[in-house]
């Protein structure tokens, strides 16, 4: 590490456009030889925050206009989330040289500090091979991180309450149905820990300057930092800034809730397969289709616990065409 | 062709050894990709998003970011120029190209240089570059491996 120090903001509440745009502002700051800084803040009002490279047809867009919700596009991947005062964000942001350039483990070495501060103070987080922090099967924390300009940067959160239901309504969805069922997906995937925000905010801070061997500094943003801080701030309420990816969706609609757990809804002529997955098997199943003729939750019992591909032969043998069809397509989603 | 650690290098191309960036001169336009080393790296790639035809680049600017298991970075160009024609039909049809087929197939983008002769870094011919490449290799101690596969 060429710097001595982490520089450390806390920028408290913010408006949701300036919890994005000011970590951005860092990022595209940095030059080679710069010292890392250690980011935090929380929206003062709900917003969805949308990665990079995805659709913005996978939002709801007209529930988040009804509901006051404004939606911007970061810098990093991941999916669309939803985001409300029950969230300390936090983003460590160091020249891109200072990292791996193997981007697995540069992630991981940027993420082990965030687990280290859930263990800190009291709650037994690990990092999943699949890259989520979890305690036990259940997601903690979210991050995503990349490169932008001479930066690298790694976003994460501390949930300290989840909204479940609005973080499944600001989804765009087949139906009804699957909005259920992903919002059952969320409450059993992902939970809250309530910490202490300043209790977490110093762990963190202890365990990025104890992994990165820096002293912590206070700072604030600089007149460069200030200056393109502005120009996001236009930026990301552009229409053609949030448009993003314009690529056809998947032919089959799915939702990664997990790493390892997804909700995928397939639907043809009448017949529906909604199918909840995790690790390949069937935790949760809807089955609707005329041939079934009040069958359904026999049907939905005899391919719970199964791959896909099981299902398939399952209710292939059972006659059910219309519903195996559709299985394979959940199954050529969810495989790859 | 050559073979090290698992990680190809075929001999009829140059490369930028630093920005893991394979380059081959097709006449005025180059026709650029990612590394076995670069897509390696990388890991599975979920999506990318290219710049458009028409479109200028600065040497050493982004002609595309690829994002994968959440993480989004960029494809640099070697020269200033102007896009030509980026591969979205390949990764359109399968995502995972440039993860089977890093060389051929997995190709990035095709790039009309205002001067080939002045790279953003040394681009170095297969000859030289395979003992450089090499080196590189062993300093990011990685060994290739076609993830999609």
């Amino acid at each position: 590490m060429s710097s001595e120090t982490l520089r450390v903001i806390d920028f408290g509440r913010v408006s949701p456009l300036r919890s994005q745009t000011l970590w951005h502002a860092i990022a595209h700051g940095v030059s080679p030889g710069d010292p890392p800084t250690l980011s935090l803040m929380e929206t003062d009002s709900p917003y969805v925050s949308i990665g990079f490279h995805r659709r913005l047809d996978e939002v709801d867009r007209e529930e988040c206009q009804r509901s006051g919700i404004p939606i911007y596009r970061r810098m990093v991947g991941g999916g669309p989330v939803y985001v409300d005062d029950g969230q300390l964000l936090f983003q460590i942001t160091l020249p891109v040289a200072e990292t791996s350039p193997v981007r697995s483990r540069a992630v991981r070495a940027l993420l082990e500090p965030a687990v280290d501060t859930f263990r800190a103070v009291g709650i037994d987080a690990v990092l999943e091979d699949g890259g989520d922090v979890v305690v036990g099967d259940r997601k903690v924390c979210g991050h995503g991180a990349g490169q932008i300009e001479q930066a690298v940067v790694m976003v994460g959160n501390l949930i300290t309450k989840f909204d479940h239901h609005t973080a499944a309504r600001i989804m765009a969805v087949p139906d009804e149905l699957a909005r259920a069922e992903l919002e059952e997906l969320m409450r059993r995937y992902v939970v809250a820990t309530p910490i202490d925000r300043k209790t977490f905010a110093a762990a963190l801070m202890h365990s990025y300057t104890s992994a990165l061997g820096l002293e912590a500094a206070g700072g604030a943003l600089n007149d460069e930092e200030e200056r393109i801080l502005e120009d996001l701030d236009a930026q990301f309420v552009e229409d053609e800034w949030l448009s993003g990816s314009t690529r056809p969706p998947p032919s089959t609609w799915q939702v990664k809730v997990k790493a390892g757990v997804v909700l995928a809804h397939a639907t043809s002529g009448g017949s529906t397969a909604c199918v909840g997955l995790a690790s390949g098997r069937i935790i949760r199943v809807r089955l609707t289709d005329p041939a079934l003729n009040g069958t359904a939750p026999h049907w939905e019992k005899a391919v719970n616990g199964l791959s896909p591909a099981q299902g398939i032969e399952v209710l292939n043998g059972a006659g059910l065409a219309r519903l195996s069809k559709l299985f394979e397509d959940i199954d050529a989603v969810t495989s790859t | 062709m050559t073979v090290y650690r698992g990680c190809h290098l075929p001999d009829d191309r140059a490369y930028d050894i630093e920005g893991d960036l394979w380059v081959r001169m097709e006449g005025d336009v180059a026709r650029l990709g990612m590394t076995d080393v670069a897509q390696t790296r990388m890991g599975k790639m979920v999506s990318i998003l290219f710049k458009r035809p028409g479109r200028r680049v600065k040497a050493g600017g982004s002609v595309a970011t690829a994002e994968s298991a959440k993480w989004v970075g960029p494809i640099h160009s070697p020269f200033d120029g102007e896009i030509v024609e980026p591969n979205t039909e390949a990764f359109d049809a399968d995502i995972l190209i440039a993860n089977r087929d890093p060389y051929e197939a997995g190709w990035i983008t095709i790039v009309r240089p205002d001067d080939a002769s002045e790279p953003h870094r040394p681009l170095l011919e297969a000859d030289d570059a395979v003992a450089a490449y090499m080196e590189r290799i062993d300093d990011l101690d990685v060994s290739c491996f076609r993830c999609a596969d």
